[in-house]
């Protein structure tokens, strides 16, 4: 199974390790020796030697697989320096050893120009007023080759094909159209929707969405993977993302979600025009979903903030910012000399970046003097946080995303990716689609369990009896790894005496799925040579999130799942810089580093280094601090990019809490 | 073809198959309807658009095909018997001209005249013909090929001198020169199949394989690929479950062979195609037949359930561990089918777009998995092969071109029919001493489908039926089909009817054939239409050679590929008819071309 990367685009590949006659394997390029790679295609290989640009391509792009429709990549090769030569498209033919390639014979340029002259007999060839005029992959590969004129006479055409403004985002205009089902290939390879296809066959084959709709009445997910893969105008946005009317691009990482999409924002000035993916992110590839693509508008909403607001006699009011900071400084200084340090609490936010949340951790521990700082990464994993510590010693996800190309099943509690999570929901649904079983531990129906191969649909908050029952299936089944257990974990013998003393009926009875799904699942998971598990806050944020984590944790370990690819625990964080908030210390009970502000020498050593006196009591946790307000004993808080009331539990105590109007 | 969507017909597989779901929901109307659709795609996980996508790619499934009746062949032969005008007048008195749709090539090249209606297929030259058709309902019209058995028995041979009076009945001739393999009387199942009981005692299928190598049997649809590559590929491919698939989409306009096997010898191909199972290591068989051919439909799924019936295949067949099923499945109207990664996708309920290769379907085919795909000629060769050792079958033949091949001809023969010769026997001896010679004067010979050689008739003696000959000479083997194109069709009208059977059936994918078999068409079209006129359009021939050079190195698979070779051969050997048609030469490019300005 090929992972979703063309391999025309990856990297130098690491040949350590790799046989002498594969490290030696060559052919001729143009006249000249040059190394092939086993398995790379002749455009990869062109593509290594010569630069980014070797040869035209219409239907090839970065991130979809080869596939062969334009032609205009096509290359001349033989078995010997003077031929006889075959013509072959590079995108798809592999790379032989010792044979001989030209990619600019006189041949091969008059084909690329005749068939480039082919495509234009059935172009509108309204450049000048067309959206991507200057950035269109047709006119770029019909200026390079040559182009001068038409010499067909006037034929069959569809230049009359209307175009489709229906959709919120996505546009259509099939007139520009040229059939290399880039769009269907990106709607299918990239983002698995399926909402595009062509549709007839022959010259009229054209592309249309779901039973031929429009757009709006389409499947669509405004991904806008097609927009970003069409080489014209035939599909785009309503943000013309194609159109070079930018002054720059700024490349920067999305603010939603935690999969950290790489983001090339346009604009024009002040002004944001659009957003595309770059292809050559680690994270995204070229994709990102409609949140990060299109979800822009907000930056200058009438409804933001553009002064200060100070709240006089129960009204906001504008304020300059010397106002502001004078009643800040005053206020915050009032009260922390009537009442103390800890009459003060600060809330960091997992949407700014590191240096912001370091300075707000710092500020309340150095400045004020009291370990209140907390932030939502603590909310809505902290029990990922301590679950993996306490069982791996550290909170953090144990493989990347790219796994999941390596990985042969996949294990997804308490999360819904594909829509929290876009873009890695997007890859996991490619590989269960692709048939890697993917086992479901959710008491609802996501848009991945039609595909799972199990789904296990507990009542809520059972978790740990589910994951009990199937380690004690594991247990059962002989499927544990006996040499890893043995190599890498210690307490393996009371774990397997706990789980032994559990009561199957009752287990059943809890979690109420009929135990055969469970030990069915348990089985795929435990007999699968790499599986991955993902989970959400469907895991933690119940009253034993903790337990859930450490459960998934012994799951992966008594199966041999951690330490190699495509395996391991994989939380799906909620927003961008979630990891980065816990890093930078904002958190009631560590500092920066995750260090325990209790420990006397690790308060030492942060006094040493703030140069300040600062507190060893752990700060309140966020609903503690209603808690303290409710009783008076917490007199102010200072919120950073938090929408408290939107995010924390008993949504009545915090509007309760003093302060909060 | 997406890897997505291979997997997720997979999950179904052919037990309930994509394709055949979609054609079933069009039984009713001739195209699902849309809540069928959206059934289908929400089953398979797949989209409507996909499901739309792949209905609409058909001609029996599109919603073009809604309420159709009738279907009148278009193919090559009928067009040059000159019997489809005539045809459609009389059927357009009698149904509704909207229910009249059209089939390339029902197989009846031998008597022409050729329609389908409801499901069986027919031939009528006369008007009283198609009220027997369609008032009495006569079956004796149509097609149940009655063989004339051994060598060239003009007793039950209709020559075209009769045609008037014996319309309408689907008989043609069946004979050969040498000794018969793929003709040779076939005895009762019974026996026929006691090879197959003896080779799954053995339980030895690399000596059967070994067997095919040294037969060096060569596939017969028309590349002649050397068979035992397939099948060793396959098997040695390490996989959860492979497949063996017979191509029995004959499409080729004139060919009529498959049908012939498949219809009188049913059981030479479902051996060959269980044979080729249990050598290559795949438990599943599919046969893969053309809509077009209702019967052979009929007659293959009958012998499939006499096998059943018989215990020959199924689970653990006769306790040898080894366990066949074949899956019978009709295609629904699309030439590129017959294309392998084409019908593989078909199968899936896929767009049938051609695939790149490599991969090849021995290693990567129906499903993703290995999938040896044969023709069903090749196939029915099987069982002499195993029988009499491969050794004996290379005996036969000429040179690298092993064992026999069969031709069929069209009704300009006088004695059109489906004829076995030996691989090297001179073609010459075949329209002699089997077709009987041309009933009128023939002026050049399309062989081996609409994209083999235009064989003038100057060139018949040098031709041997092998792939080499053919080759040698600058024309094709193919699949050896014969069309006579008679001295009085106008070759102008040939190019276009290729050019135009080629657009038509273009899966569109690769830009070369898209668009380039269009405007092909509309070259020869112009150039026909005003050829009367002084000042008319003339083709430059600078811009054709361009088009076919294009169409012959940029074409994703044989179809663009290959279209050029018959019209070349047509401008070479014909340079004297065509040339009211082509600007005079080195004249330039004269006709208006249109400016590209704004692209600069």
């Amino acid at each position: 199974m090929t992972g979703p990367l063309h391999p025309a685009y990856h990297a130098e590949p690491n040949l350590a390790g790799k046989p002498a006659d594969v490290l030696t394997a060559q052919a001729w390029l143009n006249g000249k020796v040059a190394a092939i790679l086993p398995g790379e295609t002749i455009l990869a290989f062109l593509r290594r030697h010569m630069g980014p640009d070797p040869v035209p391509t219409l239907c090839d792009a970065p991130n979809l697989e080869p596939y062969g429709a334009c032609r205009v990549c096509s290359v001349e090769i033989g078995l010997r320096k003077d031929g006889p030569f075959r013509t072959v498209a590079s995108c798809h033919t592999p790379v032989t050893a010792n044979t001989w390639i030209y990619t600019d014979t006189a041949s091969v340029r008059k084909l690329r120009r005749n068939i480039v002259e082919l495509v234009l007999t059935d172009h509108p060839l309204d450049c000048l007023t067309c959206e991507v005029n200057g950035n269109c992959e047709l006119q770029d590969v019909a200026a390079r080759v040559g182009i001068r004129t038409v010499r067909y006479p006037d034929g069959a055409n569809h230049l009359d094909r209307a175009k489709d403004l229906s959709h919120a985002y996505m546009t259509t205009d099939l007139s520009k159209c040229i059939n290399c089902s880039r769009c269907v290939r990106a709607c299918d390879e990239v983002q698995g929707q399926f909402v595009l296809s062509m549709a007839g066959r022959g010259f009229d084959a054209r592309i249309v969405k779901g039973a031929d709709v429009s757009f709006a009445e389409s499947d669509c997910v405004c991904c806008g993977a097609c927009a970003q893969a069409c080489p014209t105008s035939a599909i785009s946005d309503i943000f013309q993302s194609k159109a070079i009317l930018a002054t720059a691009k700024t490349r920067t990482v999305c603010t939603y979600c935690g999969v950290g999409c790489n983001l090339e924002i346009s604009t024009a000035g002040p002004e944001i025009l659009s957003i595309q993916a770059p292809y050559d992110a680690e994270v995204n590839q070229g994709h990102t979903c409609l949140k990060g693509r299109y979800a822009f508008s907000f930056y200058d909403h009438p409804d933001r903030l553009r002064t200060p607001l100070l709240r006089k006699n129960g009204e906001l009011v504008p304020v300059s910012w010397e106002e502001a900071y004078a009643f800040l400084t005053a206020s915050l200084k009032r009260i922390r000399k009537e009442h103390g340090p800890d009459s003060i609490a600060g809330i960091s936010s997992a949407r700014c970046t590191n240096e912001e949340n370091y300075l707000m951790q710092k500020f309340l521990r150095a400045v004020i003097g009291t370990n209140n700082i907390d932030g939502c990464a603590r909310v809505c994993h902290s029990p990922t946080a301590l679950g993996m510590q306490r069982t791996f010693g550290t909170g953090a996800a144990t493989n990347s995303v790219e796994d999941l190309k390596y990985t042969q099943c996949i294990l997804i509690i308490g999360a819904n990716p594909t829509a929290a999570h876009p873009v890695t929901g997007a890859k996991i649904k490619q590989r269960v689609m692709k048939g890697v079983p993917l086992i479901v531990i959710d008491p609802r129906k996501t848009e991945l369990t039609p595909y799972a191969a199990h789904h296990l649909q507990l009542r809520p908050g059972t978790n740990v009896a589910i994951l009990n029952m199937m380690c004690l299936y594991i247990l059962d089944e002989g499927l544990v790894d006996r040499r890893f257990l043995d190599m890498r974990t210690e307490g393996f013998a009371e774990f397997e005496k706990s789980l032994q003393a559990l009561d199957l009926d009752q287990l059943e009875k809890i979690h109420g799925v009929p135990r055969e799904q469970v030990r069915a699942a348990a089985i795929c998971y435990a007999s699968a040579t790499a599986a991955m598990s993902f989970h959400g806050l469907g895991v933690t944020e119940h009253l034993q999130g903790t337990f859930t984590v450490m459960q998934i944790a012994d799951l992966a370990m008594i199966t041999g799942n951690i330490g190699r690819k495509g395996v391991g625990v994989n939380p799906l964080r909620g927003q961008n810089n979630v990891q980065g908030l816990a890093d930078m210390g904002a958190q009631p009970h560590q500092g920066a580093g995750y260090l325990d502000v209790t420990k006397p020498e690790v308060h030492a050593q942060y006094e040493k280094f703030y140069g300040a006196s600062l507190s060893r009591e752990i700060g309140y946790k966020i609903p503690e601090m209603y808690d303290a307000a409710l009783e008076g004993k917490l007199k102010a808080m200072w919120v950073m990019g938090e929408d408290l009331l939107q995010t924390d539990p008993n949504t009545k105590k915090s509007w309760q809490s003093p302060g909060i109007p | 073809m997406s890897r997505n969507l291979s997997a997720l017909s997979y999950r179904k597989g052919l037990k309930q198959n994509l394709f055949e779901e979609l054609s079933q929901a069009a039984q009713s109307t001739g195209t699902p309807a849309g809540e069928d659709l959206e059934k289908l795609a929400r089953e398979f996980l797949i989209g409507t658009a996909n499901t739309f996508g792949s209905a609409t790619f058909y001609d029996f499934l599109k919603p073009d095909n809604k309420g159709k009746k009738v279907y009148v062949c278009n193919g090559s032969a009928c067009l040059t018997a000159g019997t489809q005008p005539g045809l459609v007048r009389a059927l357009e008195e009698r149904i509704p001209a909207e229910s009249i749709g059209h089939m390339c090539c029902l197989g009846r090249c031998h008597e022409n005249g050729a329609f389908q209606f409801d499901g069986r297929n027919y031939s009528a030259c006369s008007v009283a013909d198609l009220d027997r058709i369609f008032i009495g309902r006569d079956d004796s019209a149509a097609n149940e090929p009655v063989e004339a058995p051994g060598e060239n028995n003009s007793d039950a041979i209709f020559s075209p001198v009769e045609k008037e009076k014996t319309i309408g009945v689907g008989h043609y001739a069946v004979g050969s020169l040498g000794t018969p393999i793929l003709t040779a009387p076939f005895t009762d199942v019974k026996s026929w199949y006691a090879l197959w009981e003896a080779m799954l005692d053995s339980g030895n299928a690399g000596t059967a394989l070994a067997e095919v190598r040294s037969s060096g049997l060569r596939g017969r649809g028309g590349a002649g690929f050397p068979m035992h590559i397939k099948l060793e590929t396959c098997r040695n491919t390490v996989a959860r479950e492979r497949f063996v698939v017979c191509n029995a989409d004959e499409g080729d306009p004139g060919a009529y062979t498959d049908r012939y096997l498949m219809e009188q010898r049913p059981h030479a191909v479902l051996f060959g195609l269980m044979a080729a199972g249990w050598m290559a290591g795949a438990e599943t068989g599919v046969m893969y037949i053309r809509g077009e051919y209702p019967e052979s439909i009929k007659v293959i799924r009958q012998a499939v359930e006499e096998l059943k019936t018989s215990g020959l295949i199924g689970q653990n067949v006769r306790g040898s561990g080894f366990s066949f099923q074949i899956a019978v499945i009709a295609a629904q109207g699309a030439y590129i089918c017959g294309e392998e990664t084409a019908l593989l996708a078909s199968i899936e309920g896929q767009r049938p777009e051609v695939r790149v290769r490599p991969p090849f379907p021995a290693q990567e085919g129906l499903f993703r998995l290995p999938t040896v795909v044969n023709n069903v000629e090749t196939l029915a060769a099987l069982h002499r092969i195993l029988e009499n050792g491969g050794d004996a079958y290379a005996r036969t033949g000429r040179g690298r071109s092993t064992g026999t091949k069969l031709l069929s001809l069209d009704g300009h023969f006088r004695n059109p029919g489906v004829f076995e010769v030996e691989m090297g026997t001179p073609l010459k001896r075949v329209f002699d001493e089997l077709g009987g010679g041309f009933r009128h004067p023939v002026k050049a010979l399309h062989i081996g489908g609409p994209l083999g050689g235009l064989v003038p008739v100057s060139h018949i003696d040098r031709l041997l039926v092998d792939f080499e000959s053919f080759a040698e000479n600058g024309f094709l083997l193919g699949h050896a089909s014969v069309l006579c194109i008679p001295e009085s069709f106008p070759l102008i009208r040939y190019l276009e009817h290729l050019f135009q059977f080629t657009a038509h059936e273009s899966c569109g994918k690769c830009f070369p054939c898209r668009i380039g078999s269009v405007r092909g068409q509309e070259l020869m079209a112009k150039a026909s239409a005003e050829s009367g006129q002084p000042d008319g359009f003339r083709i430059n021939r600078e811009l054709l050679d361009d088009l076919l050079d294009t169409l012959e190195k940029g074409s994703l698979c044989a179809l663009g590929g290959g279209l050029p070779l018959p019209v070349r051969n047509a401008l070479q050997y014909f340079e004297s008819e065509l040339q009211l048609f082509f600007e005079a030469k080195n004249s330039g490019i004269k006709n208006e071309s249109r400016s590209l300005t704004p692209l600069l």
